[in-house]
């Protein structure tokens, strides 16, 4: 898994390494509309995925956000933004889950990257069918309950990236959500890769 | 509802449907965010170690499943042995002729005891691992609840290797604080065990969520309740408002910066 790791760590790095070759001055004191579709890769490391003891590493999870960026100097900019995941069952078709986040990025930039640091709220929404499944109980089968009324966690999560723009229009980024930031044993990460379209000055 | 745990090798079972599952039908789950794990003292003859042993592997239990959900608000706490009665050993969880209406001898006061026991209607077989009921509730909470860990000679539990003990018990503890079993193998709730068991799958970290929903940044205080009633609580809108707030608050910050500059 480390091997993974390594392997995503570099060929991502190769690629804003490439990038940045073709980095190009945009006006970064302007207010800016965009929306950003990305792939989240949730929990990273946290969770097992089958019973052999592998964990997971990333998996298909589309994000849509919009922020609207503030520049508070030339190289300096908030940006609020808010976005969600697509709907997706559980690891069971039944249950559906989604995430709905708020943030307040940062963005410091510099001659070819942008760096990203904000706070935000992550909800987390899980609901099922109702109703009861027939499952095996050991010495025979039981009824248990499914889940039915949709519940929603909520964390308090920090937000690290980078961003690089490619032209006036498309920038990449990556960015990585902390949860449980002060707590070792629940703390996790989701890593997240995409694309931004920016619209610029909302008139 | 009393759940058992079986070696897989003897059962093969088709789900009608998929998806994690309670315990109860009334979503019972405890009320606090801290639960205490005791251990019975001195009533362990067949499993192989000792009470300080299985104190032990109980905190490993919570440590390296339950406590690690991000979006989990319920801790779990290894606790200390404590001396219950030799019923705790003998007796049925469940009283007699009934669909398990839970032992009012065996109530825990509060939180999970985790005891060895050797009843045969408890443990018919010796592939029967564990059982356990949440067998105090009140006012819609879970008050507290038993885990059983089979003591009867025999019992196929003395001949797991710790990791194995470690995640039977950790299931079991699964089954004290609400959730029912998962049809998935890669899930700790699966009702059979595995060897490479080291963390909660998907579908035991979603029913986590479901039953003890974190609410960061704080609980209750500045958010809204929109049906009080309901547990787990609904009060997500809170939440967002805040979110919203935060955005509110920037952008008339924004303006100031703008005036000042």
């Amino acid at each position: 898994m480390k091997n993974k790791y390594l392997t995503f760590s570099f060929t991502l790095l190769l690629f804003l390494s490439f990038v940045t070759l073709q980095a190009n001055e945009k006006n970064k004191s302007s207010e800016d509309l965009n929306i950003s579709l990305s792939n989240l890769c949730e929990y990273i490391g946290k969770i097992q995925t089958n019973d052999s003891g592998a964990k997971n590493t990333c998996s298909f999870l589309p994000s849509f956000a919009a922020s609207y960026e503030y520049p508070i100097s030339l190289d300096f900019k908030l940006a609020p933004q808010i976005g969600f995941t697509l709907p997706q069952s559980g690891r069971d078709p039944n249950v559906s889950r989604m995430t709905l986040f708020t943030m307040l990025n940062s963005k410091y930039a510099t001659s070819y990257v942008n760096f990203i640091a904000g706070l935000g709220l992550y909800f987390t929404r899980i609901s099922g069918p109702g109703g009861e499944s027939v499952l095996n109980n050991g010495t025979g089968s039981d009824s248990f309950p499914l889940p039915s009324t949709p519940v929603y966690s909520r964390n308090l999560i920090l937000n690290f990236g980078v961003s690089h723009d490619l032209n006036s229009e498309w920038s990449v980024e990556m960015y990585t959500y902390v949860f449980n930031t002060l707590s070792s044993e629940d703390r996790a990460f989701s890593l997240g890769l995409g694309a931004s379209y920016h619209f610029g000055e909302l008139k | 509802m009393k759940t058992v745990l079986i070696l897989a090798a003897l059962n093969n079972f088709i789900s009608t449907a998929h998806a994690f599952t309670m315990n109860n039908s009334a979503r019972l789950a405890f009320g606090q965010d801290e639960v205490i794990v005791n251990v019975a003292a001195g009533l362990c003859t067949q499993i192989g170690i000792s009470d300080e042993e299985l104190l032990s592997i109980v905190g490993k239990a919570v440590d390296n499943f339950w406590n690690k959900a991000p979006a989990s608000r319920l801790k779990l706490r290894k606790g200390n042995l404590i001396n219950v009665s030799g019923l705790y050993h003998s007796a049925s969880i469940c009283q007699a002729a009934t669909n398990c209406t839970p032992n009012s001898a065996l109530a825990v006061s509060s939180d999970i005891l985790v005891t060895c026991n050797d009843n045969a209607t408890n443990f018919p077989t010796n592939s029967i691992l564990g059982i356990t009921i949440p067998n105090n509730i009140a006012a819609g909470t879970i008050i507290g609840s038993l885990v059983m860990i089979g003591d009867n000679v025999g019992n196929q539990f003395a001949t797991k290797n710790t990791n194995e003990k470690t995640s039977i018990i950790a299931h079991e503890i699964g089954h004290a604080i609400g959730l029912g079993h998962s049809p998935v193998a890669d899930s700790l709730m699966y009702y059979a065990t595995r060897d490479k068991r080291v963390a909660l799958g998907r579908d035991d970290l979603d029913g986590l969520s479901y039953l003890y929903p974190k609410e960061q940044p704080f609980s209750g205080c500045g958010t809204i309740d929109l049906d009080s009633n309901q547990n787990p609580p609904q009060d997500w809108w809170g939440g967002l408002l805040i979110g919203l707030g935060i955005i509110g608050l920037f952008k008339s910050l924004k303006q100031k910066i703008k005036f000042y500059t």
